[in-house]
């Protein structure tokens, strides 16, 4: 296993749009591997193969307590259910360091994916996991947290970014 | 075509810089004076201020539009002045400077929420469309002739940053054509309407607090999502107030009793409204973690119990 180097804003390969994974193989259990590492190292809740560079659409999570309940999600997509039941979160991003927003997200979702094996699977999760896993399939649509800030914190962080 | 600007938030400042990228000179820029930083320190110059000096154009920032900056301004030659968001009001010499005309670009569909909270307010009303006003400017407050109005439609997951946003977008695409199209036909504006017009003031912490037995659920539920980020929504029980995180509103159930206050449900704390009830999912007590409602359910049972 190796830990992975994160991309951070306001490098433009975090607005590359990830491709479907098709081929499910020892490469890919390596990659989701590496990536879990990365998130635990970093104290990250979830991790997308995008901030590592890798435009594929796999994501990883981990919203437990005691940090011993990964989720390797592959080719995730979600339908919003009730667009009247809404979420907000302070919400970071290990791409955006030192910044976190409120954020609204629908809370009510049907979540579809694929596991390492490429099985389907289906769910309809909530709360901070409903949270987490759009923030991450954001990144895999080359959208970051700093998409939705407003102008001026925009303006902020970059030049932060860029000292 | 010279351009004479006054703006100060980041929304301006992207209003400012993409006109930067059009074939005019942009002769000026008036800001807000820097404000004093918290941490003692620096200063910190408002956000037109910053884009302004990246982009090496003359910047004014004066306490106060004096005699002094009278004469400064007077001696510039422009045929715009364009104003977003500048914060302060302006006096008549400086509304008639302008070779062609003064204009306000106003987050409404004038005269509809002249003021200061036209974005939050159209969330708040549940609108389904709002948009932008190019605006020659007076001295009233926001009751100049329009030059011309442009729609956007309002998703129905859109928050206040998000339709913040997606407004400085459409100035964006609209602002330099629609100045072009005054300056070269010299297009009159219509007055508006002033008996239709609606008004909205400033959102303040206030705005914040719910009191759920006077107010509709889907209201409360348009608070949540037009004041999100800040100041955010509140509710006062037992002398404190306590911020929601996520909540729903709730279609009539059977079987479920909501004559109480609050009640707790495998979906969250059900809280009766004026109309029908709404379900409180994520909530935060000040200075703690944000709690799900089944957590509150289990460490602020007595807290909550009528
Ligand atoms: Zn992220």
């Amino acid at each position: 296993m190796a830990k992975l180097n994160i991309l951070t804003f306001p490098d433009p390969r975090l607005r590359k749009v990830a491709a479907r994974v098709t081929v499910f193989d020892k490469s890919l259990e390596n990659l989701t591997s590496n990536m879990l590492e990365t998130m635990y190292a970093e104290n990250g809740i979830g991790l997308a193969a995008t901030q590592v560079d890798y435009h594929e659409r796999i994501i990883v999570i981990d919203v437990s307590e005691d940090r011993n309940e990964p989720l390797i999600f592959i080719n995730p997509e979600f339908k919003i259910l009730n667009d009247k039941s809404l979420l907000s979160f302070s919400e970071g991003c290990l791409s955006v360091p030192g910044v976190t927003e409120e954020i609204t997200r629908p809370d009510n979702i049907f979540l579809t994916w694929q596991d390492i094996t490429g099985q389907r699977h289906e769910e309809e999760p909530t709360g901070l996991l409903t949270v987490c896993i759009q923030h991450e399939i954001d990144h895999l649509e080359g959208k970051l947290m700093v998409d939705y800030l407003s102008p001026l914190k925009r303006d902020r962080i970059r030049k932060k970014a860029t000292k | 075509m010279r351009i004479l600007f006054a703006g100060s938030p980041g929304s301006a400042a992207q209003i400012l810089k993409n006109l930067a990228t059009h074939e005019c000179e942009i002769v000026g820029v008036i800001s807000q004076p820097d404000k004093r930083s918290k941490r003692g320190g620096k200063n910190e110059p408002s956000a037109v201020s910053a884009e302004a000096i990246k982009l090496g154009i003359p910047l004014y920032n004066p306490k106060s539009i004096d005699e002094d900056f009278k004469e400064t301004i007077l001696q510039i030659n422009y045929d715009f002045l364009v104003v977003s968001a500048y914060g302060k009001i302006l006096p008549s010499w400086l509304l008639e400077h302008p070779l062609v005309a003064p204009i306000n670009i106003h987050f409404s569909l004038l005269p509809k929420y002249r003021g200061a909270s036209p974005i939050q307010s159209c969330l708040l009303n549940g609108d389904k469309k709002t948009g932008i006003s190019i605006m020659k400017m007076t001295r009233g407050l926001d009751e100049g002739p329009v030059y011309s109005l442009h729609d956007h439609e309002i998703s129905s997951l859109s928050n206040k940053i998000d339709l913040e946003n997606e407004l400085v977008a459409l100035t964006n695409k609209i602002l330099f054509k629609s100045l072009l199209a005054i300056f070269n036909s010299s297009q009159k504006p219509l007055e508006q309407d002033n008996d239709s017009a609606t008004y909205c003031n400033k959102i303040t912490k206030a705005s914040g607090m719910v009191s759920f037995l006077e107010e509709e659920a889907e209201h409360i539920f348009r608070k949540f999502k037009a004041l999100n980020g800040w100041p955010g929504l509140f509710f006062h029980r037992n002398g404190i107030d306590i911020k929601i995180h996520g909540m729903a509103v709730q279609a009539p159930q059977n079987g479920i009793n909501i004559s109480d206050n609050f009640t707790f449900s495998k979906d969250g704390i059900i809280i009766k409204t004026k109309d029908s009830s709404i379900v409180i999912t994520h909530l935060q007590f000040p200075g703690k973690k944000i709690i799900t409602a089944s957590d509150a359910a289990n460490s602020y049972a007595d807290f909550f119990a009528n």
